[in-house]
């Protein structure tokens, strides 16, 4: 069973305090749009990591007749920012 | 030292005229006039274009200082500086009309270098605040009249205060002023559904800022259209709602896709749902993307162990819901059509017996393709010699009475 990256903002560090995107599960970074996010391909939204949801099938079938997948997690706005 | 200026100089006092001329030389300003009556002074504005005026409030003719101030400052927007040997003390009403003309400035007689410089360094200041502002105004302006985006403000009864011309071509009207003027009330005249503007009131007074506010509004020909808007609240010092202002993108496009996607969607429920056989698409791992009404009446009856989810699975568009495909065994004991199609692909048919009932049917699996050619899932066609023919409007029935029937 598939699963998916749950992608959440983070700001970076470099010179161009950048906002950029890391999945909440396996730490992987992506500098992409929030909407690029809700928009994945499968390729793309693949997480190995085990705790990762599971891609529902019907999502994945309609990825499959080219829809996409939505990897934008639910706290994006707030997950990686301190209290 | 200030930054030389055109000063022209009403005066009709010859001496008086010759004393601010000089001081004004001495300073490296360049003199316009002198101008001994109102009207005189007002060609000259209107000609010259001057920096600042000197003007004395008695001049000769039948214009005095204060009426050709007033003159200058509407028509040419110059700053005016006031001068004369009345005060307050000596002259009361004069000095009322002095306050009210639009003056920048005033200064007594005898003016000083002091109080000149003073006044001139103030006109300076003016002008280049009065050419910042005017700029900044052009530059929004620009971006206001030029949006594709309809923009407008609009008080809290209804009434718009202002528009850009896409707001007003987005709605039929021929420019902002049109509708501005044309509409007495956006309840009556604007929103379909008399009650959507409270609403988005409402709404404003509680969150202040509201987005993605979709509604149907008029045209000014009648034809009806969908708007998405995002408005913002305007509060007064006391927190009073002044105004608001709105956003406005016209999605009528968007709806109308919407509304023929679910008509098309329709259709194929429809469709399928009025054949007599259970017809139910897979994915590679058996489980459930699509299945008509018949599938769904009889895979959520009585004793089937993921009825609840069977159902809940039918009667969504965008279905999260995970369900694996019913066990059926083949007649002969041998694999399933859908197990030999699974292991080696294309066209597999033969009967078996569905699994918990033993209903007996012929089972055909054809592939299901991506765009790109690839096998990605299955159809699978049940066919039974039990259950009739459904007919279209049947369909949703028999999935809202499955669904209702949770956890059989």
């Amino acid at each position: 069973m598939m699963r998916k990256h749950q992608f959440a903002k983070i700001d970076c560090n470099c010179t161009r305090r950048a906002t950029h995107l890391k999945c909440v599960f396996c730490g992987v970074m992506e500098y992409r749009s929030l909407d690029e996010a809700r928009r994945m391909s499968l390729g793309q939204a693949e997480c190995q990591h085990a705790d990762a949801p599971q891609v529902p099938p019907q999502e994945k079938f309609r990825a499959m007749m080219g829809g996409t997948l939505d990897c934008l997690a639910p706290d994006y706005d707030t997950h990686f920012k301190p209290d | 030292m200030t930054q030389p200026l055109r000063v022209l100089v009403a005066e009709d006092d010859a001496v008086g005229a010759a004393l601010l001329c000089g001081l004004l030389v001495r300073e490296g300003h360049v003199v316009i006039g002198p101008a001994a009556m109102g009207e005189e002074a007002v060609r000259l504005a209107r000609d010259e274009r001057p920096d600042a005026v000197l003007m004395d409030i008695w001049l000769a003719g039948d214009m005095n200082g204060v009426e050709a101030t007033r003159a200058i400052t509407a028509d040419f927007d110059i700053p005016v500086i006031l001068v004369t040997g009345a005060t307050e003390a000596t002259d009361h009403e004069l000095m009322e009309q002095v306050a009210g003309s639009g003056a920048l400035g005033f200064m007594s007689k005898p003016v000083t270098g002091d109080a000149l410089r003073m006044n001139l360094r103030i006109v300076s200041h003016h002008t280049r605040l009065h050419a910042r502002l005017r700029d900044s105004e052009q530059r929004y302006r620009s971006i206001f009249d030029n949006a594709v985006v309809g923009i407008y403000m609009a008080d809290p009864e209804g009434r718009y205060l202002v528009s850009n011309r896409a707001f007003a071509e987005m709605l039929g009207w021929s420019g902002p002023g049109d509708l501005v003027s044309g509409v007495r009330s956006m309840d009556a005249q604007i929103y379909e559904a008399p009650s959507r503007r409270q609403e988005l009131l409402a709404r404003l007074r509680a969150e202040g800022t509201v987005t993605g506010f979709v509604s149907q509004v008029y045209g000014r020909d009648g034809d009806l259209l969908w708007v998405s808007e995002h408005c913002t609240a305007v509060y007064d010092w006391a927190g009073e709602l002044r105004h608001y202002e709105g956003i406005v993108i016209d999605v009528t496009a968007r709806i109308e896709a919407e509304q023929r996607w679910r008509t098309t969607l329709g259709i194929l429920r429809s469709t399928i749902d009025a054949m007599p056989d259970h017809v139910v698409l897979l994915d590679l791992e058996r489980n459930v993307i699509m299945a008509n009404a018949s599938w769904v009446r009889q895979m959520c009856g009585p004793g089937h162990p993921e009825a609840a989810a069977l159902a809940d699975m039918a009667g969504q568009e965008d279905g999260t819901v995970m369900v694996r495909c019913p066990d059926c065994v083949s007649e002969d004991g041998g694999p399933t059509p859908l197990d030999r199609f699974l292991r080696e692909g294309g066209l597999q048919s033969g009967p078996v017996r569905l699994l918990p009932g033993g209903e007996p049917c012929v089972c055909s699996v054809s592939p299901y393709r991506a765009p790109d050619g690839t096998v990605i899932g299955a159809v699978l066609v049940l066919r039974s010699d039990g259950d009739g023919c459904l007919t279209a409007s049947e369909g949703p029935a028999v999935r809202a009475d499955m669904a209702g029937r949770r956890g059989v």
